[in-house]
C-alpha cells in the first residue's frame, strides 16, 4: 500500500457519494432543504476524502484510510451541514427581500393603475367644465347681432305684423263683397263687383307673397 | 501519473457538482447552483423597478393634484360666470319691464294714431332686443339705452 493514494474502495465510495449527492439533491423540492442537504453531503464526501488521506498517511494502511474516511465523513457532515444551513438562511433572506419587493411593486402598480384611471376621469370632467366655462365666457364677450341687424329684425317683424293686419282686413273686405254679390246677382253692377273682388284677391295674394319674403329675411338672420 | 489518475473520477464528480449553471433565484439552485452576485443583481433590478414605480406614482399623484386644482378653479369660475350671467339677465328683465311700462304710458297718452303706432313700434323693439338670447344681457341692456332715451324724449314731448 502506497501512502500517496487510497484504496479503490475509498475512491469509489467518495465518487459514488458525490454522484448520488448531485443526482438526489437536485430532486429535493424545497430549496432550503436541498441547500442544507447538499452542504451536509458535500461536507461528508470532502471530509471522507480528507480523512481517508490523513488516515492513510498516519497509519500507512487501508484500515487507517477507512477509519480516517469514517471520522472525516462525520466531521465533514457536521461542518457541511453548518455551511449549508448558513447558505440556506442567506438564500431565505434574499427570497424574503425579493418577495417583499415583488409585493411592494404589485401594490405600487395597482395604485398607479387606480390613480391613472381616476386621473383620466378627472381630466374628462375638468375638460368638460372648462369647455362649459369657455362657452359661458365666449357668450359674455360676444357682441351678438349688430344694431343694424336689430333694427332690421325689428322693422321686419313690424312689417309682418302690419301685413297680417292688412291681409285680415282685405280678406274681410273680399268676404263682404262676396256677400253683397251673392245677395244681388241680378244687379247690373255685378260683373264690376266681381272684377273688384278678383282684384282684391290678387292684391291679397301679392301681400302674402311679400309676407313670405319678409319671413325668409327673418329666417336668414336666424341662420347667421 | 497512475496514482493521480485514481482521483480523476471523484474530482470530475466534484467539478460536475460545483460547475453547473448558476441562478440568482434564491428559491432554486441549492448550494452549488445558486450565485449570490446574481441574486444581488436580481434584488437590485427589483429595487430599480420599485423606485421607478414610486416615481411614476408620484408623477400620477402630482398630475391628479394639478387636475383637481384646475377642476376647482374651473368650477369656481363657471359658478361665478353663471351667477353673473343670471344676475345680468334679471337686471335686463327689470330694465325691459320698466321700459315697457314707459311705452304703455306713451301709448295711453298718445294724442294721435301715429304717435300710438310709434309707441307700439317701441314696444316691439324693446321686446325684440330683450329677447335676443344669443347676445349677452349686458349688450342687450346697452342696446336698450338709446331706445329709452327716445321713449323718454317722446314722453317729455307729450307732457309739454
Amino acid at each position: 500500500m502506497n501512502s500517496y493514494f487510497l484504496p479503490r474502495r475509498v475512491r469509489a465510495a467518495v465518487t459514488s457519494t458525490l454522484l448520488v449527492a448531485f443526482a438526489s439533491c437536485t430532486n429535493i423540492k424545497n430549496d432550503s432543504d436541498r441547500t442544507r442537504a447538499e452542504g451536509a453531503v458535500t461536507g461528508a464526501a470532502a471530509g471522507a476524502a480528507v480523512g481517508a488521506g490523513v488516515g492513510a498517511l498516519a497509519k500507512k494502511n487501508a484500515n487507517g484510510a477507512l477509519a480516517g474516511a469514517a471520522v472525516g465523513a462525520a466531521v465533514g457532515t457536521v461542518a457541511g451541514a453548518a455551511v449549508g444551513d448558513a447558505q440556506a438562511k442567506k438564500k431565505e433572506g434574499y427570497a424574503q427581500k425579493e418577495s417583499a419587493l415583488d409585493s411592494q411593486l404589485a401594490g405600487l402598480n395597482n395604485q398607479i393603475e387606480g390613480r391613472r384611471a381616476y386621473n383620466a376621469k378627472l381630466r374628462e370632467l375638468v375638460s368638460a367644465k372648462e369647455q362649459q366655462l369657455a362657452a359661458v365666457l365666449a357668450a359674455d364677450r360676444s357682441a351678438g347681432p349688430t344694431v343694424q341687424e336689430f333694427d332690421l329684425r325689428t322693422s321686419v317683424s313690424s312689417k309682418i305684423a302690419e301685413t297680417d293686419r292688412a291681409e285680415r282686413s282685405w280678406q274681410e273686405t273680399i268676404n263682404a263683397h262676396k256677400a253683397v254679390l251673392k245677395g244681388a246677382s241680378a244687379d247690373a253692377r255685378g260683373p264690376e263687383l266681381e272684377a273688384e273682388i278678383n282684384r282684391l284677391a290678387e292684391e291679397r295674394a301679392e301681400l302674402l307673397r311679400q309676407r313670405a319674403r319678409l319671413v325668409s329675411i327673418t329666417e336668414k338672420l336666424d341662420k347667421k | 501519473m497512475k496514482p493521480r489518475a485514481g482521483w480523476a473520477a471523484p474530482a470530475i464528480a466534484l467539478a460536475a457538482l460545483t460547475a453547473c449553471e448558476t441562478t440568482g433565484d434564491p428559491r432554486q439552485g441549492g448550494l452549488f447552483g445558486w450565485s449570490e452576485s446574481k441574486a444581488r443583481e436580481r434584488k437590485e433590478q427589483r429595487q430599480t423597478r420599485v423606485a421607478r414605480a414610486e416615481t411614476e406614482l408620484n408623477r400620477e399623484n402630482a398630475q391628479g393634484a394639478a387636475l383637481e386644482s384646475r377642476g376647482e378653479t374651473a368650477t369656481k369660475s363657471l359658478g361665478a360666470a353663471q351667477a353673473r350671467q343670471s344676475q345680468d339677465e334679471k337686471d335686463l328683465r327689470s330694465y325691459e319691464a320698466s321700459l315697457l311700462e314707459k311705452v304703455d304710458r306713451l301709448e295711453q297718452r298718445s294724442p294721435t294714431d301715429a304717435t300710438a303706432s310709434r309707441a307700439r313700434v317701441y314696444r316691439l323693439k324693446v321686446s325684440n332686443i330683450a329677447a335676443q338670447q344669443a347676445t349677452p344681457p349686458r349688450s342687450r341692456a346697452e342696446r336698450l339705452k338709446p331706445l329709452e332715451t327716445e321713449i323718454d324724449a317722446a314722453l317729455a314731448r307729450q307732457n309739454r
